[in-house]
């Protein structure tokens, strides 16, 4: 029997659901925030923020009811801890009720004996599978690696690095998960990973960087790329204030330094 | 010549007499035996003859801690002047069982529980080195100290033969230094003849303990097989087993 296929319409695909970061300015520029089941880059050299703001994106969803996860390879949690607390936006009862959760990567390395310095393609395997295991059972909706680069150390290869990438992207998004991983640049690199392959695969870019005016370094933010949804290219000025991040456009006649 | 060793070898009291004026006052030497002739018993025999001024120290790396103690006392040891290091308890501890936690987290998988209460990073202790663990304790022998490693089977299975080497060379020459006496088990048959060879070439004394099936029993020989600068100490002899461990056959001589 064959059955006749009805005739389609040209439509626009209908609007993803957003993830709504909570930061401030940020949705704004997202046109109503990351959607939803992304893996995007958060690239920029030392002290433009990339932590600061991975960690109140996840607060703020764990805020709003979204469980989340942040995999760290540079920072201890209890560091971690103690810096989030400067911040007002932050609370300690977020940990406690396990909706924000704290994992220490080189931890994990220890627990699953990955102790040397280059991973062997099994043991990639192994890494991928057991994040997203943590990542079923804390039913994280949001996570954060930071950062992307230590991690692609002990990958060193290209191709597994892609490998890596895909299979954890394809497993958070499978998860529903919207993930933020943090990419370190040096601002004199002018690119947004180590490797350059990190950035074809992801869904997102957004960069973090450096500017001067009259003297003064501002941080500034700019979304390079954001598959499925439209979205300001704009350079914003960047605040880090205790009550979060605050985003504001940069006025034309500053000269960039970063990314 | 240097000055000579002194006391008890071995605990068998005509071949001690024979080979103590030979050896220097800080000798290594290497104990050869197949799997089944009780090297290391002869081993603990030699460790019991320990004295007030040269305690022993004796490293296992197969027996429990107890078993080396109780048969220590079996054989007149004074536990008052034995030192044990349980190479093979530590390895476990330190090496083998985290590695059975290991299998168990891969096999059924990471859970947020294993990440728990955990020591945080910065303050772990370094991962744990038996070269650099045995290397230590050796250094901080500042006494003359009558010395087991039973055995080097051990160390030559999880260490490569060069920090194997190093081991010995850095054990004799702590011997040397402060007139000690050293015993090195090491089971023939097992290794390349390269291992046996290098450390046959640094011992001064080289014993190879035998069992052969005599009628319903089993006859022990011990053959010197080296004495350094002394090629007419080379000599086997038969050795009986008695409850106080080893003793020269009748005559003592073959």
């Amino acid at each position: 029997m064959v059955t006749a296929t009805p005739p389609t319409e040209s439509r626009p695909a209908p609007p993803r659901d957003r993830c709504v970061t909570g930061i401030d300015g940020l949705d704004n520029i997202l046109h109503g925030g990351i959607p939803k089941g992304s893996m995007v880059l958060l690239a920029g050299a030392v002290g433009t923020g990339k932590t600061t703001l991975s960690l109140e994106f996840l607060v703020r969803g764990a805020e709003a009811g979204e469980r989340s996860l942040f995999l760290s390879v540079t920072e201890s949690s209890v560091k971690l801890t103690e810096n989030l607390s400067a911040f007002e936006f932050f609370r300690h009862d977020l940990l406690e009720a396990g909706s924000l959760v704290i994992v220490d990567l080189p931890d994990m390395y220890s627990r699953l004996g990955l102790d040397h310095e280059e991973l062997t393609t099994e043991e990639i395997g192994l890494l991928t599978r057991s994040i997203l295991a943590l990542v079923a059972e804390t039913g994280a909706q949001r996570v954060v690696l930071d950062s992307l680069t230590s991690v692609g150390y002990r990958i060193r290869r290209e191709e597994r690095i892609r490998d890596f990438m895909l299979t954890l992207g394809q497993g958070l998004n499978r998860l529903g998960c919207t993930t933020l991983l943090v990419s370190e640049v040096a601002s004199s690199e002018g690119r947004y990973s180590a490797h350059g392959v990190e950035e074809a695969i992801v869904d997102g870019v957004i960069l973090l960087g450096n500017a001067s005016r009259r003297g003064d370094i501002l941080r500034v933010l700019q979304v390079v790329k954001m598959r499925g949804t439209s979205h300001s290219r704009a350079q914003y000025v960047m605040e880090l204030t205790p009550i979060g991040l605050l985003m504001a456009p940069h006025l034309k006649g500053n000269r960039p330094e970063g990314g | 010549m240097g000055e000579e060793s002194t006391g008890p070898i071995l605990g068998l009291a005509e071949l001690d007499r024979e080979l103590a004026p030979s050896l220097p006052k800080g000798w290594l030497g290497l104990l050869n035996a197949p799997t089944d002739a009780e090297a290391s018993l002869l081993a603990k025999q030699f460790a019991a003859r320990a004295s007030a001024e040269a305690p022993a120290v004796f490293y296992t790396t197969y027996e429990r801690t107890e078993e080396v103690q109780s048969t220590f006392r079996a054989l007149g040891g004074d536990p008052a002047r034995l030192r044990i290091v349980n190479l093979a308890e530590e390895y476990f501890v330190h090496v083998l069982s985290p590695q059975l936690e290991v299998s168990r987290i891969r096999d059924r998988g990471l859970q947020l529980s294993d990440l728990a209460h955990r020591q945080p990073v910065e303050i772990a202790p370094p991962p744990y080195n038996l070269t650099n663990r045995i290397l230590s304790d050796i250094a901080g022998l500042n006494d003359p100290f009558r010395l087991v490693i039973d055995s080097l089977d051990f160390l030559l299975e999880v260490l490569d033969l060069p920090e194997v080497l190093t081991i010995a060379r850095q054990t004799r020459h702590r011997a040397q230094s402060l007139g000690a006496q050293t015993l090195l088990v090491l089971h023939s048959e097992i290794h390349e003849r390269r291992a046996s060879g290098l450390l046959e070439e640094m011992a001064d004394l080289v014993l190879e303990l035998s069992a052969q099936p005599e009628g319903p029993r089993f006859e022990h020989r011990l053959a010197v097989r080296k004495v350094r600068n002394h090629p007419e100490l080379k000599r086997t002899a038969t050795l009986r087993v008695t409850p106080n461990g080893f003793a020269l056959g009748s005559g003592g001589r073959p």
